[in-house]
């Protein structure tokens, strides 16, 4: 267990090693004249302000929604919360697509209307199809602290003499605190992580001008160095987090049971409730779908090009699946470390496994580049450098799911089946295994989901001429080519949906 | 059920532990310290003592769940632990019965007990472990899962389980504290005629010392990761060695005296002794050894307190004289005496001299 746990865990730093030799193969003034210029000030400033408006426009969409489908007495709430949570499966760059799709010469909106609508781009692009696809993460968040908060605290506040406004900023906002920052620090990651959406909308975040200066520059230290600057305003955000968040404890300390909840009644503030729920949903599921059902009207796909989208799926799920299934395989023995043996560092290689999902994707394959082209330069552009990457890249997601079963599973278990005769290893694989068996399904589903959308890595790792979904739907929407997206976008949506839905099923189950 | 003939030699030692160590990182005293004990062939023995005493440490040192830092383990004529063997717990030949049971619930019962069973073809292992069910009287329960079962029931799975595949030694740790005390004294019978009846070694950890004394052939007292006496329940009660012994297994009263021999001058008199002593001198005197006396003799003592139990009667005493010893007195049901009252009391019995706790001697 212990020896393929840190081969995994020491995985994750090999590439961030060779970022840094990068970095520094130019003389200390080259470097000094590439990274002390303004435009890496200017990519600064606008990657921080993409980052700020995301999480203040998701935190109005979320905050709302989910108090609304806790609190209040509005119908149909299990629904709206299915709904909610559904965009999770939309890809940042379809809904970047849909939104561009709107407008633009050749855009739905023209096509419809007979006018021209300027298309979406720049900054207030980004920030609203990042919003629209990431705003679900906080609003589960929010949801699990509204759901867990004692009623009787805040009547024990109104009885020591609070009004409404007091209750809320001196006893809800503060236990919601750990939720807050838990949303916000996912959706931060995945904003500074994004690549799909800054280049379609073309707005000059640090993803975007390391792509650009990798591809069409022919300086590639400069590349390196935007890649580290980005991994480090990203742990710097993971520490703050980690900073604010504290020590403090927030759970109920008394005994007893908690109370039901008495919902707020909304009286004649429901239609705007209603309105404003129809909103959300509207601009976060309806656009993409909208989008994808009208252009699947309007410029109904040729079965040639179907046949071209069957293609690409079977070519993203011949990377997607063995990657899964080796992500799940690493997961074990670091989860088991992390949940079970006491040693000193099976802590810290569970750390550097999350690590590896925090890293920025470009700034990651680019570390992949550099890594492959100096020490293994027969990977350079093939399949497993992909495939090795997405495992770094998506380990802490089955890691999750299986630590937290391991860690209902009492150790006496292993230690019964050692008496009775078995050697560790099959004590193992016949008493925790079959516990822990749906988690480790669900967590290699999750890798799979999520590497068969996934673009920067794909984009920038695989094998010239091996077009994925994503791929496919990045190109043709960055040349125009609106309805001939349209399919591949639809297979992802799809896709994901679907499994998405699978997954809660399985999960739901038992 | 009597076809399972113990084996032979009832005399051999199935489980010898010699000199045993054990010390955890950042503690100041080793849980198991330098211990030696020997279990032998078909005898149940009891390790009593407090919570932290180092008694479910020493029990999976036996087991091969723990690695002792010093000592030597051997188990039925094998070394399986000292300074160069380390035979790991799946080869030791023990059966292990854990205090939340450890029931796989992913298995019913009958695979739960067919588990340990290695030899001979499927059907064959699961119409013994029905075999095993039957003698602990779980046969209609065998396709039931674990958390379908009552905590009695799931207890004697467990102890099936670890029974099944015929281990020289059975360990059971604290096996009866997750059942309710209505249910604990049956249970206890039960589980202890179905070890008497396949003559199975066992060794038992508990810190219930009327459990112990109920359960065990053999009682080990243990303090600190040392055992301070090992004997028969009856031997151990009677005629403790220490103080610690003499009042963690019952109520006693702890008397200073000078010993001369056969006898010794106490606070409470000339007390007769169960084995010569001289000079300074620590006696216990158990309660029921007390009683009043009816014609005057004896030491006058002021009843303080007077607990009635139904089928005994407490009393808790001071010596009349003033100086402050406290003396429980217990008697028949009927007794007239009341609180308030100067009574003599004498002893009927011997007072028996108690050693120095092994626990507060040097360590090495």
């Amino acid at each position: 267990m212990l020896i393929p746990a840190i081969v995994a865990g020491i995985g994750t730093l090999i590439p961030i090693v060779y970022l840094v030799l990068r970095a520094f193969d130019a003389d200390l003034a080259t470097v000094q004249r590439l990274v002390l210029r303004e435009r890496t000030w200017t990519l600064m400033v606008n990657t921080v302000a993409l980052t700020a408006g995301v999480l203040v426009l998701s935190t109005v969409m979320a905050v709302p929604l989910a108090w609304l489908t806790v609190r209040s007495d509005l119908r149909w709430k299990r629904l709206i919360t299915i709904l909610a949570v559904v965009p999770l499966a939309i890809p940042g760059y379809v809904v970047a697509y849909s939104l561009i799709s709107l407008g633009g010469a050749n855009g739905f909106l023209s096509t419809l209307l007979g006018t021209v609508v300027p298309r979406p781009s720049g900054y207030w692009g980004a920030v609203a199809a990042l919003t629209l696809y990431t705003y679900p993460y906080l609003f589960l968040n929010v949801r699990a602290a509204l759901l867990g908060l004692d009623p009787s605290l805040e009547e024990s506040a109104r009885s020591l003499g609070h009004g409404g406004r007091a209750v809320v900023w001196r006893v809800i906002l503060p236990q919601m605190r750990p939720a807050l920052l838990a949303g916000w620090l996912v959706i931060a990651l995945y904003v500074l992580g994004d690549f799909g959406v800054v280049a379609l909308m073309r707005f000059e975040a640090y993803s975007y001008a390391i792509y650009l200066q990798y591809s069409s520059a022919f300086d590639r230290t400069y590349a390196a160095w935007l890649s580290l600057i980005l991994l480090a305003l990203t742990l710097a955000i993971v520490a703050t987090e980690g900073r604010l968040l504290g020590k403090r404890k927030y759970a109920r300390t008394g005994s007893g049971s908690q109370r039901a909840v008495v919902m707020t009644r909304l009286r004649r503030w429901s239609p705007l409730a209603y309105g404003y729920v129809a909103l959300v949903m509207l601009s976060a599921l309806g656009l993409p779908f909208l989008v994808l059902a009208s252009w699947m009207v309007l410029a109904p796909p040729s079965a040639e090009a179907w046949l071209s989208v069957l293609e690409a799926f079977l070519r993203t799920a011949s990377v997607a699946v063995p990657a899964a299934i080796i992500t799940a395989l690493a997961a074990m023995p670091i989860a088991y470390l992390a949940a079970r043996v006491r040693i000193p560092g099976s802590q810290l290689i569970e750390r550097l496994a999350y690590l590896g999902y925090a890293i920025p994707p470009v700034s990651l394959a680019l570390a992949m580049v550099f890594f492959s082209l100096r020490s293994v330069p027969w990977l350079y552009q093939t399949m497993a450098i992909l495939i090795v990457a997405y495992v770094i890249s998506f380990l802490a997601l089955a890691i999750g799911p299986i630590r937290s079963a391991l860690m209902q599973v009492p150790p006496r278990l292993e230690e019964a089946a050692r008496s009775l005769g078995r050697r560790p290893f099959v004590a193992f694989f016949q008493t925790t295994f079959p516990l822990i068996r749906r988690p480790v399904v669900a967590g290699t589903a999750l890798v799979l989901m999520v590497a068969m959308k996934e673009l920067p890595l794909t984009f920038l790792l695989a094998p010239t001429g091996f077009t994925t979904l994503s791929v496919r739907v990045f190109t043709r929407t960055s040349e125009g080519m609106m309805a001939e997206a349209a399919p591949f976008a639809l297979a992802i949506v799809l896709f994901s949906s679907l499994f998405v839905g699978l997954l809660v099923s399985y999960e739901g189950r038992r | 059920m009597s076809d399972v003939t113990p084996l032979p030699h009832p005399s051999a030692t199935v489980v010898e532990v010699r000199g045993i160590t054990r010390r955890y990182p950042r503690t100041e005293h080793a849980a198991v310290d330098d211990l030696d004990l020997d279990v032998a062939q078909g005898e149940i023995l009891c390790l009593l003592g407090p919570s932290g005493c180092g008694k479910t440490t020493l029990l999976r040192l036996i087991a091969g769940f723990e690695m002792p830092d010093a000592g030597r383990v051997r188990i039925a004529g094998t070394i399986v632990a000292d300074a160069d063997t380390w035979i790991e717990p799946e080869r030791r030949r023990i059966g292990f019965v854990f205090q939340d049971y450890a029931l796989f619930p992913h298995l019913n019962v009958r695979q739960n007990v067919a588990f340990g069973l290695r030899q001979g073809s499927k059907t064959a292992r699961l119409k013994q472990a029905d075999a095993v069910l039957d003698l602990v009287g779980l046969t209609i329960f065998a396709d039931r899962y674990p958390h379908q079962l009552s905590g009695g029931q799931q207890q004697r799975v467990a102890l099936a389980r670890a029974l099944a595949p015929a281990p020289a030694v059975i360990l059971l740790d604290e096996p009866f504290s997750n059942l309710d005390a209505a249910l604990r004294g049956s249970t206890r019978d039960e589980v202890r005629q179905i070890l008497k009846r396949t003559g199975t070694t066992a060794v038992l950890v508990t810190h219930d010392q009327e459990e112990a004394m109920t359960f065990a052939d053999r009682l080990a007292v243990m303090r600190s990761g040392r055992l301070e006496q090992v004997g028969t329940p009856e031997g151990v009660y009677e005629r403790p060695a220490t103080a610690f012994v003499a009042s963690f297994l019952g109520r006693t009263n702890l008397v200073r005296g000078e010993g001369d021999g056969s006898t010794a001058r106490t606070p409470l008199g000339n007390l007769a002794l169960a084995r010569p002593a001289h000079g300074q001198v620590l006696l216990s005197v158990r309660p029921e050894a007390l009683g009043f006396s009816t014609n005057g003799t004896g030491t006058p003592v002021r009843v303080m307190q007077r607990e009635f139990k139904g089928h005994d009667l407490t009393y808790t005493c001071q010596l009349a004289d003033g100086e402050r010893l406290k003396v429980v007195v217990q008697t028949g049901p009927g007794c007239p005496v009341c609180v308030g009252d100067v009574v003599p009391v004498v002893i009927c019995g011997a007072a028996v001299p108690l050693e120095a706790s092994t626990a507060s001697r040097p360590r090495a």
